[in-house]
């Protein structure tokens, strides 16, 4: 099947006349499958979507994770509709927004406060500027190919830089706590705060989960050192577990920030303290126009809702298990080394030796032409919408995207 | 080999007219190679003795077409000297040609991936960038067309370029669609983001490193002047 992408291109094309390079950042077409992938989309709902082309897709991105509950979901719309009646911004924040920092702080179980803003990189970076503040240290350690925002610190673009931008930053391999403990000592007192995802999920690569005791002795290392403990659930908040990651590793950060499944598709993301940061973070600014958009924070309150109250970690958990398993058996019926790294919920698709990722790509092609929107270097995302019928369809199609791979191959 | 700072945009633009003429070569068998030779004193020669610019004009020859080469060198290899400018001034006109020729791609496609590794292999932020690629080869070709060019490191060693791929493997692949779309590249005219976007290009295999290349070799047309 060969799907039809006249519109799409048409409207690239004049996207490319106004916007340098027509789509930017992670949804850029050279990211993904740029003659495969459609580069607009018209609309969706629950696990899936049509272009603008009115081509139909069954979706495994799920809006590169901000969709947790699936597209378009009933209550949320609404919650977020009855608000957008009464207004979205205004001068001064709306009562939601007290009603949203309850209900995180009720959830998250180390929580005494909380604030809010629009995206990930908005508290990621000033996670980070609190500890500082708090401790007067300069440094802040993270995993070695991590990623943590857009800002100067973290960004792992290419262009607009200075080597100044990183000159605080130091880094650690993921897992290796020895080198994380030489780190540490190498610059004693200094270091104001580690900042870590809760598994390693880095674009291009498989995921690595955290050895047995790596977040004890992250912890461990914290407690002896000082150190501010921040971890990024930007990503992977709400996927884990209802109450954050930490609880699914058993650790406790000083920091959290969450933000992707938040809203479910609505623009929120907010970074959650232990009691003895809240005077420290007073003083370091936070603001934005529209950071106190109600809209987003209604549906925030509904997401955080849904997810307590129909276990949705541990569905999307158990529904990413099954697929996984299903992904497996069609890939050991047609021999093919195709393995699932990561917590099922979040899969990241790898092939044995495909270091240069020709056959994801490949693969990943072949799927698309049957309407999966299986992407080559990202982790895909289950969403609680996604049932076993979709599920199933998947992974027939999959097995039948494997077969034709393997006789592209043979040729 | 290490080129000084100051040095390497003149020596890039060095190795592009050494690449250019590599390739010219390689269709017309009486031409001369224009090897590079970077001399002290901020002199550069260009195919033996005969040809030797300072820097500043060599620069100034690529992007005018035309600079003062030194004089006592010229006259003292006069004959030498007038093959390496006859071979100068016939690949120039191939490149200014307003023709996608196929001859003038493979000039111009060579010359640029060239100055890409000149700089993949001196220029420290770049250096840097390619720090965690140690063992590869990257494709440049146009569809359907019998032109390849391989941009290569090997065991840590240099990048280089050649015509064939020293070794089984690949790790990515960079595929213009037609003549016409190469030619816009090795002019700096490619949206190297909207172009994979319209199909214009397609890009495949180890996408962080052809993201990397692809950084260095818009630096190196952003500084490196050119008759194009």
């Amino acid at each position: 099947m060969s799907f039809s992408h006249e519109i799409s291109d048409d409207y690239f094309a004049r996207a490319a006349n106004v916007i340098p390079g027509g789509i930017y950042g992670h949804v850029a077409p050279v990211a993904g499958l740029p003659r495969h992938f459609p580069h607009y989309i018209k609309t969706a709902k629950g696990c899936r979507f049509e272009d603008v082309d009115g081509n139909k897709w069954l979706d495994f991105m799920c809006g590169f994770g901000t969709i947790l509950h699936g597209y378009l979901h009933p209550e949320i719309e609404s919650a977020a509709s009855a608000q957008r009646q009464l207004g979205a911004v205004f001068n001064q924040p709306s009562p939601v927004m007290v009603e949203l920092a309850e209900s995180l702080i009720e959830k998250v179980n180390f929580a005494n406060w909380v604030v809010f803003a629009k995206n990930g990189s908005d508290l990621t970076t000033w996670a980070v500027r609190v500890a500082r503040e708090y401790s007067g240290k300069p440094y802040v350690i993270k995993a070695r190919g991590a990623y943590h925002g857009v800002d100067a610190w973290c960004d792992p673009g290419l262009g607009g830089k200075i080597k100044e931008d990183k000159a605080k930053v130091l880094e650690f391999t993921w897992n290796d706590i020895e080198e994380l403990k030489r780190v540490v000592s190498s610059h004693k007192n200094q270091i104001s705060s580690i900042i870590l995802t809760p598994y390693h999920h880095a674009a291009f690569s498989p995921s690595v989960m955290p050895s047995e005791t790596f977040w004890a002795d992250v912890e461990k290392e914290c407690q002896s050192n000082n150190i501010i403990l921040i971890l990024d659930d930007v990503r992977v908040g709400g996927r884990l577990n209802d109450g954050g990651s930490h609880e699914y590793f058993d650790f406790t950060p000083d920091l959290a920030v969450y933000s992707k499944g938040l809203g479910n598709g609505y623009a929120i993301s907010a970074c959650v303290g232990k009691d003895f940061l809240k005077d420290a973070s007073k003083d370091v600014f936070l603001t934005g126009s529209c950071w106190n958009d109600a809209v987003a924070m209604a549906a925030a309150i509904k997401s955080l809702e849904i997810s307590h109250s129909e276990n949705v970690a541990e569905s999307i958990l158990a529904k990413g298990d099954y697929f996984v398993k299903g992904m497996a058996e069609k890939a050991s019926e047609n021999e093919l080394p195709f393995i699932f790294t990561g917590p099922p919920s979040m899969p990241y698709p790898w092939f044995e030796g495909d270091e240069n990722l020709f056959r994801i790509q490949k693969f990943c092609e072949i799927a698309a032409g049957k309407g999966l929107y299986f992407h080559p270097h990202h982790n895909w995302f289950i969403s609680n919408a996604h049932e076993k019928n979709d599920l199933d369809e998947a992974i027939e199609l999959a097995g039948e995207a494997m077969s034709e791979l393997v006789r592209l191959e043979s040729v | 080999m290490s080129i000084p700072v100051e040095r390497l945009l003149p020596y890039a633009a060095a190795i592009a007219i050494e690449a250019s003429s590599s390739e010219f070569c390689s269709r017309n068998q009486k031409a001369k190679h224009l090897g590079v030779n970077l001399l002290p004193n901020q002199l550069i020669s260009l195919g033996g003795n005969g040809l030797c610019f300072k820097d500043k004009n060599l620069l100034k020859a690529v992007k005018s077409g035309f600079a003062f080469p030194q004089v006592f060198d010229f006259l003292a290899n006069f004959k030498s000297g007038c093959k390496s400018i006859v071979t100068l001034l016939r690949i120039q006109k191939i490149l200014t040609s307003k023709t996608a020729s196929l001859e003038k791609i493979a000039i111009g496609l060579r010359a640029g991936v060239s100055t890409t590794a000149v700089f993949a292999n001196y220029d420290p932020p770049s250096v840097e960038l390619l720090r965690g690629f140690k063992n590869d080869v990257i494709q440049f070709k146009v569809e359907g067309h019998d032109l390849s060019f391989f941009l290569y490191r090997l065991d840590g060693n240099l990048w280089e370029v050649d015509t064939f791929n020293p070794t089984k493997r690949i790790s990515a692949i960079l595929s213009f669609k037609c003549p016409l779309i190469a030619t816009q590249a090795i002019s700096g005219f490619f949206d190297h983001l909207a172009g994979v976007g319209l199909g214009h290009a397609s890009v495949s295999g180890n996408i962080p490193l052809l993201d990397k290349i692809g950084y260095i070799s818009r630096i190196v047309q952003r500084k490196l002047p050119s008759l194009l």
